[in-house]
């Protein structure tokens, strides 16, 4: 029988009953990363590693010790994530030699659960993409048509997932890397409170944005999966301290009553008439099973682009100034002196959207633009939160695309930066305002490629967001047949 | 307007090297980002502090104590030039 098509809670099920292993299921999935190999969603496979760990489950499973509920399932890591011992390339030449000397807190808390490790996803250069077309290694490709992007920058991770090389993938969301690639390959993609998921043990890009947040394909398998890495962490200051229900046993069976916000803005930013159509109808699904349906005016929503790019570069540039060719990554040649050496290892090292961000970041930084740009950038975030806060007085949840466009071939919209920036309309705001959000598949394209649908809330509101998701994917097969 | 001049200032700071094509190249794309960025002008934000918080709760801090962490070893094992637990890097000082 083939499992890799099964969800993680099925096999995680079939585990626990001890109706099949973790070597036959490990063994599967390894058969289905070498045989679509041609995807690229992996820059690195932990053949040996992984079988040895399924091994040792299965053995301790023999032997009656009770294990965790995650113990044996075959799951994937973004390649920005660190694992002691193994290569944490973010996708970069300057990194493609590193190995790591320490875990990941969200690592850590999945190896406690005994989780098999297939391997490191590939992904836009330091996670600064929305197409993967910028790793440094190879442009990953949409299972559903190989010419078409799956999205960035956790694409290996989104494609990993929608073409059953695993149940599950971490990846990292700052504009909207896990929910946009999850939209563009037709899976699920949470993006968690900020606060919520440490990142201790996770490459920087944009520290008060970033969060790692799950890949799977139900809603089911990001609850269980998000329950697994989210808590406060000593090690990453920016956490918190909350309660975690369980989201599963707690998942409603309907809609009545939820109040659903549409933010009008939304629908004059570029919206394909195919995505557009979609979310009219899931709209419609949702009033016809009791959910009210409020209007929400955000007036300065569609300034959440610029906000996010002038924050996101001005973080990008100062953290990435620690490849510097001295401590880790590759260093450069031919420089003169010390101060040289820096340019030089940056130059050889960094790809070209990498040094585009943090040529930006560094100016908007810099003396004489800071106030018109960084600190105008902070004012709006504070606005575009209060708005967020407003709304939410009116609903529960809001409704939106994830992205306004379905997949894209590769190389169409590489060459200009502006249009690439402008398929995050509907997830920046997110990681703006540090909201959770999380996106599922939610019908096709006419050239069968998939759409996604965006549910967005307050924060710390993920059990509602497990609820409306979970119920429009039970009740909505059809779409997605 | 960005000029070149800004452009070549830029990279400085960044510690990045460019050859004159792609300075110009950088000046027209980042001069069609940034006036996209401009339209946060038009935004009234007298009424908002500047300061953003995404976390509001304090969660405290830890003990100060000393706990293991890499050893000088580990600390410099990816380094591309090191001598025992230390980096190697060009003369600084004369």
């Amino acid at each position: 029988m083939d499992y890799t098509k099964l969800s993680l809670t099925q096999v995680a099920d079939l585990l626990n009953e001890g109706k099949v292993t973790s070597v036959k299921l490990t063994k599967q999935c390894l058969d289905k990363i070498d045989s679509q190999s041609d995807l690229n969603a992996f820059n690195t496979v932990f053949y040996e590693e992984a079988l040895k760990q399924a091994q040792k489950v299965d053995d301790m499973r023999k032997k009656g010790e009770k294990l965790p509920y995650l113990a044996g399932v075959p799951i994937s890591i973004k390649d920005n994530i660190n694992i002691k011992g193994y290569t944490t390339t973010c996708s970069s030449k300057f990194l493609k030699n590193y190995v790591s000397p320490y875990n990941a807190t969200l690592i850590e808390k999945l190896l406690s659960q005994e989780v098999v490790v297939l391997g490191k996803n590939n992904m836009d250069e330091f996670a600064m993409g929305s197409s993967t077309e910028n790793s440094a290694f190879a442009t990953t490709k949409n299972p559903h048509n190989k010419e078409y992007v799956p999205g960035g920058s956790s694409g290996g991770s989104a494609a990993s997932v929608a073409s059953f090389q695993g149940f599950a993938s971490i990846g990292t969301d700052t504009g909207g890397s896990v929910r946009q690639p999850a939209s563009l390959c037709g899976v699920v993609g949470l993006k968690p409170t900020y606060g919520t998921v440490s990142r201790y043990g996770i490459v920087a890009f944009a520290s008060s944005l970033d969060q790692a947040g799950p890949l799977t394909r139900t809603v089911k398998d990001s609850a269980v999966m998000y329950s697994a890495i989210a808590g406060h962490d000593d090690k990453d200051a920016t956490t918190v301290k909350f309660d975690m229900p369980d989201y599963v046993k707690n998942l409603k069976d309907n809609v009545k009553g939820l109040r659903v916000g549409v933010i009008k803005e939304f629908f004059d930013l570029g919206m394909d008439e195919q995505v557009a159509k979609n979310i009219k109808d899931a709209i419609k699904l949702l009033k016809d099973n009791g959910a009210h349906i409020v209007d929400i005016s955000m007036p300065n929503i569609k300034e959440s682009l610029s906000c996010y790019y002038i924050i996101s570069s001005a973080e990008a540039a100062s953290n990435l100034a620690r490849f510097d060719g001295v401590k880790y990554g590759v260093r450069g040649t031919g420089y003169d002196n010390l101060v040289d050496l820096y340019y030089k290892s940056r130059t050889q090292g960094f790809g070209s959207e990498v040094k585009r961000r943090i040529m930006l970041g560094n100016y908007v930084l810099s003396s004489g633009y800071f106030d018109a740009y960084y600190k105008k950038a902070k004012a709006v975030q504070q606005l575009i939160s209060q708005q967020f806060e407003q709304s939410f007085k009116d609903c529960d949840v809001i409704i939106s695309p994830t992205s306004p466009t379905p997949a894209f071939k590769i190389g169409e919209k590489i060459g200009n930066s502006l249009t690439m920036y402008l398929s995050d309309i509907y997830t920046v705001p997110v990681n703006i305002a540090s909201l959770p959000a999380i996106s599922i598949p939610y019908g096709k394209s006419d050239l069968g490629l998939p759409i996604g649908l965006q549910f967005i809330g307050a924060k710390f509101s993920e059990q509602t967001l497990f609820d409306v998701a979970n119920w429009v994917e039970q009740n909505s097969k059809e779409v997605n047949a | 307007m960005i000029t070149t001049k800004d452009i070549e200032h830029i990279a400085n700071l960044s510690r990045l090297e460019f050859t004159a094509s792609e300075i110009e190249s950088f000046k027209v794309e980042m001069n069609s980002i940034v006036e996209h960025m401009e339209d946060l002008n038009k935004v009234d934000t007298s009424k908002v502090d500047t300061v953003y918080h995404s976390v509001s709760a304090k969660e405290g801090l830890r003990q100060d104590e000393p706990r293991p962490f890499f050893t000088p070893q580990q600390a410099v094992q990816n380094a591309p030039d090191k001598k025992g637990g230390e980096f190697v890097v060009p003369q600084v000082l004369d």
